[in-house]
């Protein structure tokens, strides 16, 4: 498949079912209702696939992640220590920040990409807590940003901060400077 | 030669290949000569120790000073993956 390069991307389409997948599973986590074997927590997270059409990606799967391995080692040495350098204070602690893919589950979905003719076009998370200098959290934050350095992947911000109001914005590598329009 | 399989994420770093062939008789060594072969994914050089590596779908545990004990054959197939994370 020739693909071109990620930054020269300039329109996401999200079709409508992908975009109620997202939400729907950042709703079910804030209801607390778990799945087996996931992580509970009150964060959603995972990875968006589909396909390179000229200077648009169109998405066709989602994949919600269902294990965070944040406080396993090597990982949670790495995250404090992005956490303590990069993250802005909130009211969640730092130690509860943050979230890292399962290699296992990871290769799962790279997988099925494969199968499916699919490739990863980025990874989405939710954000739930208002800033006093950001109500709205659909932006990348500054963490979120060092985290998707050179990962040539977009990041979907969900902002769930108004519940019944989800946004969804994309951005190239985490970048708040490279928003991409999605449709 | 073992085949080393490259995830999506990565794939621009081996000219949008799935798979590469790499001469290696150790998983160090496969390592080095695809760094040597596609100098871009010197990129997860820094993300060595979140590296995950597969071997014929088998996670490897083993640290990474530890790879050069790791032998491979010619037919076995090795799997690359980069965690992903986010705050």
């Amino acid at each position: 498949m020739n693909v071109i390069p990620f930054e020269e991307i300039r329109q996401i389409i999200l079709p409508y079912p992908n975009w109620q997948e997202i939400v729907e599973h950042c709703k079910r986590k804030l209801a607390g209702n778990y799945l087996p074997g996931e992580s509970e927590e009150r964060k959603a997270y995972g990875l968006v696939a589909g396909i390179p059409n000229g200077h648009a990606l169109k998405v066709e799967r989602i994949f919600p992640i269902k294990k965070n391995v944040r406080d396993k080692e090597p990982y949670k040495t790495y995250l404090d220590s992005m956490m303590e350098q990069y993250a802005v204070p909130s009211k969640t602690p730092l130690s509860k920040r943050g979230w890292m893919t399962a290699p296992e589950e990871l290769k799962d979905v790279c997988d099925k990409c494969d199968q499916e003719e699919l490739v990863v076009l980025g990874t989405y998370h939710m954000h739930l807590v208002p800033w006093e200098h950001d109500a709205i959290r659909d932006t990348p934050t500054r963490l979120d940003s060092i985290l998707a350095e050179n990962s040539s992947l977009f990041s979907f911000i969900v902002s769930m901060v108004d519940i019944s109001h989800p946004r969804i914005r994309a951005f190239y590598e985490g970048s708040a400077e490279k928003e991409v329009p999605i449709r | 030669m073992p085949r080393v399989i490259i995830p999506s994420p990565l794939r621009k770093h081996a000219n949008n290949q799935r798979e590469v062939v790499i001469d290696g008789e150790s998983l160090k060594e496969t390592i080095e000569h695809l760094l040597q072969k596609y100098p871009g994914f010197k990129v997860i050089n820094h993300d060595f120790a979140l590296l995950s590596v597969f071997i014929n779908s088998k996670l490897i545990r083993s640290r990474v000073d530890k790879w050069d004990r790791l032998s491979l054959n010619n037919d076995d197939e090795v799997t690359l993956i980069v965690p992903i994370a986010g705050g």
